[in-house]
C-alpha cells in the first residue's frame, strides 16, 4: 500500500468519525427525559453531563492552533503546509468540539434548566454546532493541506480555523451566561452606576403620591402574614438562609444587592413572591413542605400587590391616621336641603363630572334612578380609607346625594362633621366603623335621614338620645353596639313608626320553645 | 369573499348606530377613535352600568332560594284541615276538571286524597300557617310574605324551572339574574353580578338534574352569564394560577391577549370578543376577591349557631346561605341558590323531613342575619320551587306514607325584605289546594313583581333579538301591588 493510499484511507476513516459524531446529536434528540430511569437509561444524561468537561478541549486547543499557525506564517514563512503542531491541536480540538456539541445537545434536552435561560440555551446550542462544524472543516482542510499538494486546502484550513477559534469563544461566553447569569462578564466591563444617596424630598413626594393609590396597608395586611407564616424560621430565633423578615433593615439593608428577596415594584422578579406562589411540593416552595401550611392565594395576591406597590414597610403597626378636618375648606355650594331641586343641564353635567371623579377613585357612584338627579355612593367596597379628596367630592354632590355607604371605612367622629352638610341624605351606612356617641351628634342636621345603620360601632344609650331627635328616621340598626335592649325598647315606644333593630337573634333554644303557637285546627 | 368583509358591507346604517348607542358599541367606537382607550375603559368607570332602574328601587339585590324538585305546599304552608276527613277518598272530578297529569300518575286507577300527616300551627303576630316541619321558618313568619297562589304552565321539572327563571318553557332565553345584570349592572367590579350556588338534598330520591343553561345569558351579551361557585375544591374552576405563575405574569398574559383581541375586534367587530376580554379581566380580579369571600374563618361562632353547624361544610345549603349573605354584603346583584331533592313522588313524609332539615334553619337564619345587619331592607329573598304537589297520593296511600305528583295549578312561594310586606299571607286556594280561589299569581306576575322591587318596569327591560324585543315576562305579567310596601 502506497503512503498516499494509506493517507487517503486515514482521511476517509477520520471523515467517517467526524460525520458520525456530527450526526449523533440528531439521533439523540429523539430521546426524552423519563420519570424513573434505570442506569442504562441514564447513560445519555451521563454523556450530557460530560459536556462541561469536554468543552475545554476545543476552547484551549483551537486557540493554541491559531497561535501555532500565526507563528508558522510569520516566523517560518510557511505558505504550503499547515504547521504540524497546529494540526495536532486541531485534530484533538475538532474531535473535542464534535463530542462537546453532541454531549451539549443531550444535556440541553435532558436536563431541566430555568425557563429564563431557555433563549440562551438555544443560542448556545446552535453556536456550538456551528463551532464543531467549522472545526471539522478546518481539520479536513488541514489534513489535505498537510499532503503539500493542495494549497487551497491549506488556505481553507487557516480561514476556518480562525473562524472556529472565534466561534468557540462566543459559544463559551453564552455557555457561561447560562451558568452564571446574563452579563456575568460584561458587568465587570460596564459597571452599573453606584446607588445614589437617597433623595429625601423625592421619597417623601413619592410616598405622598403613593398614599392615595396604595391599596395595601403593610401593618394590618402584610405584617400579620409574615408573623403567622414566616417569622418562625426567618426571624430573631432562626434565620434560615440568612434571611430575617422581622424588620426592614434585615430584609433590605443587611443583604447584598444580589441577595435581595424583595424588589420593590416588581413582584415578578422578587424571589419572595415567586417562592410563596410555588406548588407546596416544589423544592423551592416557601414555606417548605412540612414546615407550615402554604400561604392562601389571597395572601399571595396581597403580598404581590404590596411588592408591586413599592413594598412600603412600616416599623410599627399603623392605625390609619386620623385625617385632619380641613377647616378652611369652604363648601363650593351651599348644600340645599330643598326637595324642589333645580336639576338643569348644567347641574346634570356637574353631577356627572363628580360621579365620574368618584368612580375614578374606585367608588360606586351612580344615579339611583337612571336620568334622575338622586345619587348614591358606596365606599364600602373599596379597600382604602376615606380621604379629604373623597369628602370634597361628596360635598359637591350634596344637593342630590340621598344614599351613602361608609360601612367598614376609616371614617372618624371628626369627619362626621362633613356629613352634616349632606342635607338630602336619606340612607346612611356607618356600620363597622370607629364612630362613637360624640360623632353622631353631627348627624342631627340630617332632617331627611330615614335609614341609619350603626351595627358594630361603639354607640351607646347616650347616642340614642341624639338619634331620637332625627325627625324622619324610620330604620335604625344597632346590633352589636353598646345600646341596651331597654333603651332601644324605650326609643321604639317613643317613636312607634321607627324600626329599632338591636339584632337579638333567637338562639336555637328559642326556636325549639314555641309553646304559645299551637292552635292546630285539626 | 371574506365573510368578515361581507358582514361589514352588509351592515346597515341603523345596525351600526344601534350598536354604537349601547355600551359595547360605544366602547368599540372609542377604541376606533382612540386605540388603547378601550382596554382601560372598564377600569376607569368601575363596574359596568346597566340601563335602569326606571324608578326608585326598594331592593338592590335578590337572593333566590330555589327549592329544586318542587316542595309540597300541602305539607309545609298551605294548610287544608278538612282533608283529614277525606282520607283515602277519591279526588272529585269537579276539582280536577280534566287537569292533565304526568305520565307518572296518569295510569293510576284512582286518585285518593292524602291529607298531610304533619301538624300545622299559626305563628307570630301575622298568624301565618306553617307546619311543624319548618320550626325556624315559622319563628320568622312575621318577616315573610307567603304567596299561596303562585301557578305555572309547566308540569315537568325542566320546563318548570326554565319557565320560572327565564319566562319561557323552551330553553334559550336569558335567566332572571342575567336580565338583572344587564338591566342594573354590577356594583362590585371584583365579582360577577350573577352568582349561582348549588347544594344537594338529603332525601333519597334521585335528584332532578340542573343544567347550566338555567343561569344562561341567552341572547344577552355574554358577560351577564351567571357564574357558578362550586361547593368543593376551588369555588371557581381554573381560577387559581397554575404553580409557578404569579399574579404579575398572569397580568402580562392578559394584557397581551387583550391586545390581540382588540386587534381582532377592530377587524371583526364581534362584541363577544369584548365579552371574552371582560371575562378574563373579571377572573383576574376574582383571583383576589373569591378566596377572601369563601374564607369563613373570620365568621364568629355565633354565625354557625345561627345558620347551623352544616354551614361549616362547603357545598351545603347552610353554607350557601351564609355565602349568600357575604355576597349580598359585597353588592352582588343576583344570588341564585338551588337546593335539590324536593321531588317526593313517594316516601314523602320521610324525605321531606330530611329536606326541611337541610334548609329550614339556614333559610330563616339568612333572613335574620340580613335583618340585624340592616341588609334585609334592600335585599329581596325569594323561596320556592318550580310547581306544587298534588293532594292525591301517587302510589300506595297509608296512614303514615304517601307520595305526591307534580301540580302546576297552585303552590306556595315566600318572599321577604326588599320592599315586600312583612307578615302577610296572600291568595287563597280551594280546600284541596288544587285550584286557586282568590288572587292568582302567575309566574310572570311574580317575576314582574321581583323586577318592580328592583326599580325595573318589566315591560321596559327588553332586548332586541331575531327581529323583536324580548323581555323576562314575555307579553304578560302584572305587578302584584298588594304585597308591596
Amino acid at each position: 500500500m502506497s503512503p498516499g493510499t494509506r493517507m487517503k484511507r486515514k482521511l476517509f476513516l477520520l471523515s467517517l468519525v467526524l460525520v458520525a459524531s456530527a450526526c449523533s446529536p440528531a439521533l439523540a434528540a429523539g430521546l426524552s427525559p423519563t420519570s424513573t430511569p434505570s442506569v442504562l437509561e441514564n447513560i445519555p444524561r451521563l454523556i450530557g453531563r460530560l459536556h462541561p468537561v469536554v468543552v475545554h478541549f476545543p476552547i484551549a486547543l483551537l486557540a493554541v492552533a491559531v497561535l501555532f499557525e500565526v507563528i508558522a506564517i510569520v516566523v517560518k514563512k510557511e505558505r504550503i503546509r499547515p504547521s504540524t503542531s497546529g494540526l495536532a491541536c486541531v485534530v484533538i480540538g475538532a474531535l473535542g468540539a464534535c463530542i462537546a456539541a453532541w454531549a451539549g445537545w443531550l444535556n440541553a434536552d435532558l436536563e431541566p434548566h430555568g425557563k429564563g435561560v431557555a433563549d440562551f440555551v438555544e443560542v448556545h446550542r446552535w453556536l456550538g454546532i456551528t463551532t464543531a462544524g467549522l472545526a471539522a472543516l478546518a481539520l479536513v482542510g488541514g489534513l489535505f493541506g498537510a499532503t503539500g499538494k493542495a494549497r487551497g486546502m491549506t488556505a481553507l484550513y487557516r480561514v476556518t480555523l480562525v473562524l472556529a477559534a472565534g466561534a468557540v469563544g462566543v459559544t463559551g461566553h453564552w455557555g457561561g451566561s447560562i451558568v452564571y447569569g446574563k452579563g456575568y462578564l460584561t458587568e465587570m466591563l460596564f459597571p452599573r452606576s453606584a446607588p445614589q444617596a437617597p433623595d429625601i424630598e423625592a421619597i417623601l413626594a413619592e410616598l405622598e403620591a403613593a398614599e392615595t393609590t396604595l391599596t395595601i396597608d403593610f401593618a394590618t395586611q402584610i405584617a400579620p402574614i409574615f408573623a403567622n407564616n414566616c417569622i418562625k424560621c426567618h426571624g430573631p430565633d432562626k434565620s434560615k438562609g440568612g434571611l430575617r423578615l422581622d424588620a426592614w433593615q434585615y430584609v433590605f439593608d443587611d443583604r447584598d444587592a444580589d441577595e435581595q428577596v424583595i424588589i420593590p415594584g416588581d413582584a415578578f422578579s422578587s424571589d419572595l413572591s415567586f417562592r410563596i406562589a410555588l406548588a407546596p411540593d416544589d423544592e423551592d416552595a416557601m414555606p417548605p413542605e412540612g414546615k407550615g401550611d402554604p400561604l392562601t392565594p389571597a395572601d399571595v395576591a396581597l403580598i404581590e400587590t404590596w411588592i408591586n406597590e413599592g413594598a412600603i414597610w412600616a416599623d410599627v403597626p399603623i392605625i390609619a391616621p386620623a385625617i385632619e378636618v380641613a377647616e378652611s375648606d369652604e363648601p363650593s355650594e351651599k348644600a340645599a336641603a330643598d326637595p324642589m331641586l333645580v336639576f338643569d343641564e348644567a347641574a346634570q353635567a356637574r353631577q356627572a363630572e363628580v360621579l365620574i371623579a368618584l368612580r375614578d377613585r374606585g367608588v360606586v357612584a351612580q344615579q339611583l334612578i337612571l336620568n334622575e338627579p338622586w345619587a348614591e355612593v358606596r365606599f364600602d367596597l373599596r379597600r382604602e380609607g376615606v380621604t379629604n379628596a373623597d369628602f370634597a367630592l361628596l360635598e359637591q354632590l350634596a344637593p342630590t346625594l340621598i344614599s351613602l355607604n361608609l360601612a367598614g371605612t376609616s371614617i372618624t367622629d371628626q369627619e362626621l362633621v362633613l356629613l352634616s352638610r349632606l342635607g338630602v341624605l336619606q340612607r346612611l351606612h356607618l356600620e363597622r366603623t370607629a364612630i362613637t356617641d360624640e360623632g353622631i351628634t353631627h348627624l342631627t342636621s340630617l332632617s331627611q335621614l330615614r335609614y341609619l345603620n350603626l351595627h358594630h360601632t361603639a354607640i351607646t344609650d347616650q347616642g340614642l338620645i341624639t338619634l331620637a331627635s332625627l325627625p324622619a328616621l324610620e330604620h335604625l340598626y344597632l346590633w352589636e353596639t353598646g345600646v341596651t335592649p331597654q333603651a332601644a325598647a324605650l326609643l321604639g315606644a317613643l317613636k312607634p313608626t321607627m324600626l329599632v333593630e338591636i339584632g337579638k337573634a333567637p338562639t336555637p333554644a328559642d326556636f325549639d320553645t314555641q309553646p304559645e303557637e299551637h292552635e292546630s285546627e285539626n | 369573499m371574506d365573510p368578515l368583509w361581507e358582514s361589514r358591507v352588509l351592515e346597515t346604517r341603523r345596525q351600526f348606530f344601534s350598536r354604537a348607542a349601547t355600551g359595547i358599541g360605544a366602547a368599540a367606537l372609542a377604541s376606533l377613535i382612540h386605540p388603547g382607550l378601550a382596554s382601560g375603559l372598564s377600569e376607569v368607570q368601575g363596574a359596568p352600568r346597566g340601563i335602569g332602574p326606571h324608578f326608585a328601587p326598594t331592593a338592590k339585590r335578590v337572593i333566590y332560594l330555589f327549592q329544586s324538585g318542587a316542595p309540597s305546599q300541602l305539607d309545609l304552608f298551605d294548610h287544608k284541615p278538612t282533608m283529614r276527613d277525606r282520607f283515602n277518598t277519591d279526588l272529585p272530578e269537579s276539582i280536577r276538571m280534566g287537569q292533565r297529569l304526568t305520565t307518572m300518575t296518569s295510569g293510576q286507577d284512582r286518585f285518593p286524597v292524602a291529607p298531610t300527616i304533619f301538624k300545622f300551627a299559626k305563628h307570630g303576630q301575622s298568624r301565618a300557617w306553617v307546619s311543624e316541619l319548618m320550626p325556624h321558618t315559622a319563628s320568622i313568619a312575621d318577616e315573610l310574605c307567603f304567596i299561596k297562589t303562585v301557578h305555572t304552565e309547566a308540569i315537568n321539572h325542566d320546563p318548570g324551572i326554565t319557565f320560572m327563571q327565564t319566562g319561557s318553557q323552551i330553553p334559550g332565553r336569558p335567566s332572571m339574574g342575567a336580565w338583572l345584570s344587564y338591566g342594573l349592572g354590577s356594583e362590585n367590579a371584583d365579582l360577577p353580578a350573577f352568582i349561582v350556588l348549588i347544594s344537594q338534598g338529603s332525601s333519597k330520591r334521585p335528584d332532578q338534574a340542573l343544567f347550566s343553561r338555567l343561569w344562561s345569558t341567552g341572547f344577552l351579551p355574554s358577560e351577564h352569564q351567571g357564574v357558578q361557585f362550586r361547593g368543593e375544591g376551588d369555588p371557581v374552576l381554573y381560577l387559581s394560577n397554575p404553580a409557578g405563575v404569579n399574579r404579575t405574569s398572569r397580568r402580562r398574559m392578559l394584557d397581551a391577549i387583550a391586545a390581540l383581541n382588540a386587534q381582532q375586534f377592530r377587524r371583526a367587530g364581534d362584541p363577544e370578543i369584548n365579552a371574552r376580554v371582560a371575562a378574563g379581566e373579571l377572573a383576574f380580579r376574582m383571583q383576589a376577591s373569591v378566596p377572601e369571600l369563601t374564607d369563613l374563618s373570620t365568621e364568629p361562632e355565633s354565625t354557625f349557631d345561627l345558620y347551623g353547624q352544616d354551614a361549616r361544610t362547603p357545598g351545603t345549603y347552610a353554607a350557601n346561605c351564609l355565602l349568600a349573605r357575604r355576597l349580598a354584603e359585597k353588592g352582588v346583584r343576583f344570588i341564585q341558590l338551588y337546593h335539590r331533592g324536593w321531588d317526593q313522588h313517594g316516601d314523602l313524609p320521610s324525605d321531606i323531613r330530611l329536606q326541611c332539615g337541610d334548609t329550614d334553619q339556614a333559610s330563616a337564619a339568612l333572613v335574620l342575619d340580613l335583618k340585624r345587619r340592616g341588609l334585609l331592607d334592600d335585599t329581596l329573598i325569594v323561596w320556592g320551587g318550580e310547581f306544587g304537589r298534588t293532594i292525591y297520593s301517587q302510589g300506595t296511600l297509608t296512614e303514615t306514607d304517601y307520595g305526591r305528583d307534580h301540580h302546576p295549578r297552585c303552590f306556595t312561594v315566600w318572599m321577604a325584605g326588599g320592599g315586600i310586606k312583612r307578615g302577610m299571607s296572600y291568595g287563597t286556594t280551594d280546600d284541596f289546594s288544587y285550584n286557586i280561589v282568590d288572587k292568582p299569581v302567575h309566574v310572570h306576575d311574580m317575576n314582574a313583581t321581583i323586577l318592580h322591587c328592583l326599580g325595573i318596569d318589566h315591560t321596559r327591560l327588553t332586548y332586541p333579538f331575531q327581529g323583536r324585543d324580548f323581555r323576562l315576562t314575555d307579553v304578560s305579567g302584572t305587578v302584584v301591588n298588594d304585597i308591596l310596601l
